[in-house]
């Protein structure tokens, strides 16, 4: 097999405090091909957030990379000087943010913002990199771009800030997009034409998307394959479709279980996951998940369980996968 | 005959400052709650959802219509005398960290009320909190602890046992558990089920999210601009939209199954309420409009036990 566009190998990451810090990532591990559509769920906790900042080296001054290794395109990002890594970041692989307020410029116009990482990235000059920002306003399906070039993003509703914000990523046709909680923030409407737009960009540009979510239903259109965090570990990994229809690690099962969909009807008490997320302050020999698992044995609170293969491309993290369910 | 409802909203008008940069948030909406009933609005942002909540218990400023509460008329009740009637409708908000003072312990903020407005001595307010934790699922000796030492979902306990704590017949819960993650909203919708059940409360559920109103919700009135479109039983209401903004709705929440057919999302976003024309506040949006949606403006009207405001469903 050729090498994927992006390998992440065993990286730990954890954050020094007060209480005895945090271990927000524990030895994580995955890959996306090129062109390929990943998910990467969890909850508030799982070490999401923190593994898709460093993958850009987004990560604040005081995280400490313990180990780990990031490839991508056979480059290894973790080495790259500073000249290196500003082309990396937006020319290679850009990333988009749950709240667009906050993540664009307020006193810079629309055009400007688009336009800039052209200038950057690829020596444009400004009226050059603006007629090209015009047409990625059309491509994020924004309609009248010629008005909202000079505009400013308080003009713009979330769904349209959103829409400015993947024309600005999207700018330098990055190899991979990784949409940090794309539509969180937004209305589900608008939701669902963010989601179809991800999904329609990811196809017609052949880019590589990495999604990052806490919602298991946003999944199942647009990621290939999904990647289940808890609490800094990968618990599952396998084909989207198989993941949701047959999961392997108890998490996943109570966290499917726990989610409502529409058309189940009134009523009834729904599945909980007891407890909460594990605040994992040093890295354990235990599963994390053991303490609310319904299948934890002794063993599981004092070995952390390997990835183990349940099909072909479906793993997940449990010393109990072979034991009956109940 | 039936039993009176419990709350009674009667065009209802909630408007927020005056003149020219008056925003009305609520620009004429009506329904009832019956005891025990779950009324869930749903809708988004800025379609006066939160407003109308706050307004059933006086909490945003009402420009036109009327709350009744168990048959007296709230708008304009004199402050001693709604002072008397709040206990008995209490609200649960979105954000609890927001909602809870960071300096007072959960025992102070659950307690709060049972001294100030009911005046219990000491020991009795203690047994009180002590029971009322035990009822959302905390444990006695978490009662001297500080809102910032519990997680999202610990928090919302306090929130709603705060909220239980004067022992009210109507609970407003504005978003209760769209700030908390999916294995935690679990347990506090089963919570909000549990004490609803012993309690025979009254609700209005307000959420954006219609699987969460499917499965708490007796009724379900959609909101778009201010206005209630349609309006019927949950269950009903989402098997069969009618009403073409419901249907918009449904089709965009997003579905466990990968390959369900992915509806053509509906264009453009939920407008402001600052700028509303003449005629269907929908229309922009709707594929079905008719010229006469531009300057009809459709009642909410109703066919059997649905109600719903459209010329051409």
């Amino acid at each position: 097999m050729s090498e994927p566009l992006l390998r992440v190998e065993g990286l730990s990451v954890r954050f020094a405090g007060t209480r005895g810090g945090v271990q927000a990532l524990d030895d994580v591990s995955f890959e996306v091909a090129a062109g390929e559509a990943v998910a990467l769920v969890g909850e508030s906790g799982s070490g999401k957030t923190v593994a898709a900042l460093s993958l850009l080296r987004l990560l604040p001054e005081s995280a400490q990379r313990q180990s780990g290794r990031i490839r991508f395109a056979g480059r290894d990002v973790l080495a790259l000087d500073a000249a290196a890594l500003r082309g990396f970041r937006g020319g290679d692989a850009a990333m988009i943010f749950q709240e667009p307020m906050t993540a664009l410029n307020p006193v810079l116009s629309i055009g400007e913002q688009v336009a800039e990482p052209l200038v950057l990235h690829r020596g444009l000059g400004w009226r050059a990199a603006m007629a090209e920002a015009r047409d990625l306003l059309r491509l994020v399906r924004l309609a009248d771009p010629d008005a909202l070039l000079p505009a400013f993003p308080h003009q713009l509703s979330g769904g349209m800030r959103q829409r400015v914000m993947i024309a600005q990523a999207i700018a330098c046709r990055p190899a991979l997009l990784i949409a940090d909680e794309p539509t969180t923030a937004l209305d589900v409407t608008v939701q669902a034409q963010i989601l179809a737009l991800l999904r329609g960009l990811q196809r017609e540009l052949g880019m590589a998307l990495l999604l990052i979510t806490h919602d298991l239903a946003v999944v199942a259109d647009i990621a290939a394959r999904t990647i289940v965090l808890y609490a800094g570990r990968v618990a599952e990994s396998g084909p989207t479709g198989r993941l949701l229809a047959a999961p392997a690690h108890p998490y996943t099962q109570g966290l499917l279980a726990s989610t409502l969909e529409l058309g189940r009807g009134r009523g009834g008490r729904i599945a909980e996951i007891p407890g909460m997320v594990k605040l994992v302050t040093q890295p354990d020999p235990a599963c994390h998940f053991a303490e609310r698992c319904p299948r934890a044995e002794a063993a599981c609170r004092i070995t952390r369980p390997p990835l183990l293969a349940v099909a072909p491309g479906h793993q997940a993290a449990c010393l109990r996968l072979a034991a009956p369910h109940g | 005959m039936a039993e009176p409802p419990l709350v009674e909203v009667d065009g209802l008008v909630v408007r927020y400052g005056s003149g020219a940069a008056a925003v009305t948030a609520v620009d004429g909406v009506s329904f009832a709650i019956a005891r025990r009933e779950v009324l869930a609005i749903v809708g988004e942002s800025g379609c006066g959802k939160s407003s109308l909540g706050r307004a059933m218990l006086r909490l945003s400023p009402i420009a036109g219509g009327a709350v009744r509460f168990d048959g007296t008329d709230i708008t304009a009740l004199p402050d001693g005398a709604l002072r008397r009637l709040r206990p008995r409708m209490q609200i649960v908000f979105q954000d609890p960290f927001a909602a809870l003072n960071p300096r007072r312990t959960v025992a102070q903020a659950i307690g709060d009320p049972l001294r100030l407005v009911l005046g219990l001595p000491r020991t009795e307010v203690a047994a009180r909190v002590a029971a009322l934790l035990a009822q959302v699922g905390l444990r006695p000796d978490q009662a001297d602890r500080l809102p910032h030492e519990f997680s999202g979902g610990q928090r919302q306990r306090i929130g709603i046992a705060r909220a239980l704590a004067l022992d009210p017949d109507f609970l407003v819960c504005d978003e209760p558990v769209s700030a908390l993650d999916v294995s935690v909203r679990a347990q506090i919708l089963n919570l909000l089920a549990e004490i609803r059940e012993a309690r025979a409360l009254a609700m209005l559920f307000i959420s954006h999210d219609l699987s969460v109103v499917e499965h708490i919700a007796d009724r379900v009135a959609v909101m778009y601009l201010g206005r209630i479109v349609e309006i019927g039983e949950a269950g009903a209401v989402f098997a069969e939209p009618r009403h073409p903004y419901t249907r918009a709705l449904v089709a965009a929440v997003p579905r466990l199954r990968p390959g369900a057919p992915a509806a053509a999302p509906i264009e453009g976003d939920p407008p402001s309420p600052r700028r509303i024309g003449a005629g269907c506040r929908f229309r922009g949006r709707c594929q079905q409009a008719l010229p006469r949606c531009a300057t009809v403006d459709p009642p909410l009207l109703a066919a059997g036990t649905r109600s719903l405001a459209c010329l051409n469903p």
